[in-house]
């Protein structure tokens, strides 16, 4: 079957937009406990894909998501504790602040490079933790409670979740599918090179900064809805920074589908599926993350995506090219694999 | 988008107005719970019991009070004996997780109840219990350090200002200079019990000579001994993470700081505070159970327990476990039909005794009785009030 050149560009976005329809619609017949889980899954979604654009486009390895899920998280409610803002406008600040703290650090930041860029994130997202813990207006350590009759739940929470998650995948299809992606991943693959061929490094990993954090700070926004009262120890915990490399990893960094795919496996098939055997479920983490780093470093949908192409690929002496290989998803750079990988 | 037909277009905006309309409709789906029904009542709670906070004595408690009452049968709500089923999931000792689990257990698990964890998860805890309108019942976070809430909490447990009243009464048995060194954690609990114990020192003659607040996870404590040796305080007062006294203890030996009482709060209650060998002899805990004060089920608690946990402070964990869960079961038999709201509201109405004591709610905290303890060998024993009790030795560990 072949597309015409317009569907074939277009139907990754039209796919998103019946999913997040369809997930959208969900939000007025499913239970709450599903609907709950579908708050935490898509928040964790919207967070990976984030730390997607930044390290598997970008090549900017950040360890600070943290840092910005409670700058989005603790905007959103402080606005409501003391100002009495409606909700809407608390969630419109959460992206606002998010970018902020984004630009402000991008002039440290983005000087660093490798495990140093790594270092510098994860030291920004402890240091805020204890800023916050410190900060009494922010309620100190013990947080912020957030009026609970005046914030979204139930399905009008999970449709506020489908609408960021949408937009963090809508993202990662524009970081994979345009210009701007493939500058990016030039840099990511080759810096000098990139600058050399006339791409402004420092501002391309700068437009990719800004949004990835806002998106993180939107679903801090969500999140800070979800648990009601937040605190240090919750929405500014490393654990959300680890969570968000291991689910992209897990998946498939540098794809669209793998985080989707590395949230379903790490929170929904391990953690929560195992929450009653935590230890087990840390031991199946650990194990899984060492497994994939020996035998699929690309993630899992990547070898998904190969391994279907070689089941459903030409037989040998079919006389058609070998389109079998995996190589073209390794080592071709971002919109230029075949269709049949559009989506990775 | 040109090459789809004008039908074809007009098919998708419909369908996707469709799915929008249906999905704005919101909806009426609750959690079933398992009230109304003669199924197993479920209750939930969400502790730590791996990472930094070990409370498997508390799990046992909980354990031991539900099974004692399968046993019987089950417990009697509105006339027919149902079962209690326990699910007791692990937050490792993470916040996070903590928020998460709690929130499954009541929406997918359907718990018309839950039970505590302890400390600040408590405090964290309680929001959920609010917003999922769902009671909590809960123990291990002293009367005074509950936030007001929207009513779903419910806290048994003893008091800051009776266990410091009885500390200084204690302190007045031995001679010191009345100097006291406050060392707290910054956190909401830290913070309150400072003020607390610092605010009832001075109320009893004692001076404050200094005070000091630090984030939980603090390895270097010099500059807090520097204090305490430069003002002269013979008393030490501290309350925080078990891990953070371990350190300060170890720092007070090596810097040479000699208090000549010292109490450990929230730390020294935990049973990892033997690791310290005989550093940790001497120091003073609050307890909220003995094995000699006559409490109810102190026997049974005694022969089911007392190979597993040696210690009395853990002993006195199951014992809290055991209460917690004996008052909430107690609660759901008088509730007629053990659905949150009731269960919640049969709570406000508790009037019984329990392995802690006497238990009634005002305005959802109910004191139990304080101890104060000493650690010597590896063992705890109760050293105030003096009926039951063995006389009060050195601060042996820091000489």
């Amino acid at each position: 079957m072949t597309l015409t050149p317009t569907l074939r560009r277009w139907w990754p976005a039209a796919a998103l937009l019946l999913a997040t329809t369809v997930c959208f619609a969900l939000g007025g017949v499913l239970d709450n406990g599903t609907l709950d889980l579908g708050v935490t899954l898509l928040c964790y979604l919207a967070i990976a894909q984030a730390w997607n654009i930044l390290a598997g486009f970008g090549g900017l390895v950040s360890l600070g998501s943290a840092a910005f899920v409670a700058t989005g998280g603790y905007a959103a409610a402080l606005l409501l504790v003391h100002t009495g803002l409606s909700w809407p406008l608390a969630v419109a600040a959460a992206p606002v602040a998010a970018m902020l703290l984004a630009l402000l650090l991008s002039a440290a930041l983005l000087r660093l490079r490798g495990d140093y860029f790594s270092i510098g994130t994860l030291a920004i997202a402890i240091a805020l933790q204890a800023l916050i813990r410190n900060w009494d207006w922010a309620g100190g350590a013990s947080g912020v409670t957030l009026p609970v009759d005046a914030v979204p739940s139930g399905g009008n929470l999970y449709q506020i979740a489908v609408l960021v998650a949408a937009l963090a995948m809508a993202l990662t299809l524009y970081a994979r599918h345009s210009a701007f992606g493939l500058r990016l991943a030039a840099i990511r693959d080759n810096e000098p090179a990139a600058a050399g061929l006339g791409v402004a490094v420092r501002r391309h990993q700068l437009a990719a900064l800004l949004p990835a954090g806002a998106i993180t700070g939107l679903a801090g926004a969500v999140i800070a809805f979800q648990f009601v009262v937040i605190s240090p120890d919750s929405v500014a915990s490393v654990s959300w920074s680890l969570n968000a490399v291991l689910m992209a990893v897990v998946g498939g960094m540098g794809t669209v589908l793998g985080p989707l795919l590395g949230v379903a496996v790490v929170y929904y098939g391990l953690t929560r599926e195992l929450q009653s055997q935590q230890t087990l479920s840390l031991v199946i983490e650990g194990i899984l993350l060492i497994a994939i780093v020996r035998f699929a470093p690309q993630g899992v949908w990547p070898l998904l995506c190969r391994a279907t192409r070689r089941l459903l690929g030409p037989r040998p002496g079919s006389g058609r090219p070998a389109a079998d290989s995996g190589k073209e998803t390794e080592t071709a750079p971002p919109g230029t694999e075949p269709l049949a990988v559009d989506l990775a | 988008m040109r090459t789809l037909r004008p039908s074809l277009r007009l098919a998708c905006a419909t369908v996707c107005a469709a799915l929008l309309v249906a999905g704005c409709a919101g909806n009426d789906t609750s959690s079933a719970g398992s009230a109304n029904s003669t199924g197993p009542i479920v209750i939930g709670t969400s502790i730590s019991l791996s990472g930094n906070t070990v409370l498997a004595s508390i799990k046992d408690g909980y354990q031991l009070a539900v099974d004692k009452a399968n046993a019987a049968g089950g417990v009697t709500v509105g006339g027919v004996k149902r079962k209690i089923k326990l699910v007791v999931l692990d937050n490792r000792s993470d916040t996070n997780t903590m928020v998460q689990q709690v929130r499954s257990l009541v929406l997918s698990d359907h718990a018309v109840a839950l039970l505590g964890s302890c400390c600040q998860q408590n405090i964290d805890m309680q929001g959920q219990a609010d917003a999922l309108k769902t009671p909590l019942m809960m123990g291990a976070l002293p009367v005074e350090l509950l936030p007001k809430g929207k009513g779903y909490t419910w806290d048994s447990f003893q008091s800051l200002a009776d266990g410091a009243d009885k500390f200084y009464e204690l302190a007045d048995t031995t001679s010191t200079n009345k100097k006291i060194l406050v060392v707290t954690s910054n956190d909401a609990q830290g913070k309150s019990t400072g003020q607390l114990w610092a605010g009832l020192g001075k109320k009893n003659g004692y001076t404050i000579a200094s005070t000091k607040a630090v984030p939980t996870g603090t390895t270097d404590f010099s500059d807090v001994i520097q204090s305490g040796k430069s003002t002269g305080a013979q008393v030490l007062i501290a309350s925080m993470a078990p891990q953070d006294c371990f350190a300060m203890w170890k720092q007070m030996k090596a810097l040479a700081y000699k208090p000549k009482l010292a109490i450990g709060l929230q730390c020294a209650q935990t049973p990892g505070w033997s690791s310290l060998g005989t550093l940790g002899d001497g120091t003073l805990v609050q307890l909220n159970w003995t094995d000699s004060a006559g409490l109810p089920d102190t026997q049974m608690i005694v022969d089911k327990f007392a190979k597993k946990y040696p210690a009395l402070n853990d002993l006195g964990s199951v014992a809290l476990g055991y209460h917690e869960a004996q008052v909430l079961m107690n609660a759901i038999s008088r509730s007629g039909d053990a659905t949150a709201a009731s269960v919640n509201k049969a709570l406000a109405a508790t009037d019984m005794t329990s392995a802690l004591g006497p238990v009634k709610f005002t305005a959802n905290k109910s004191t139990t009785p304080s101890f104060i303890g000493q650690w010597e060998n590896g063992r705890i024993q109760q050293v105030w009030p003096a009926k039951g009790a063995v006389p009060l030795k050195s601060l042996a560990g820091l000489r």
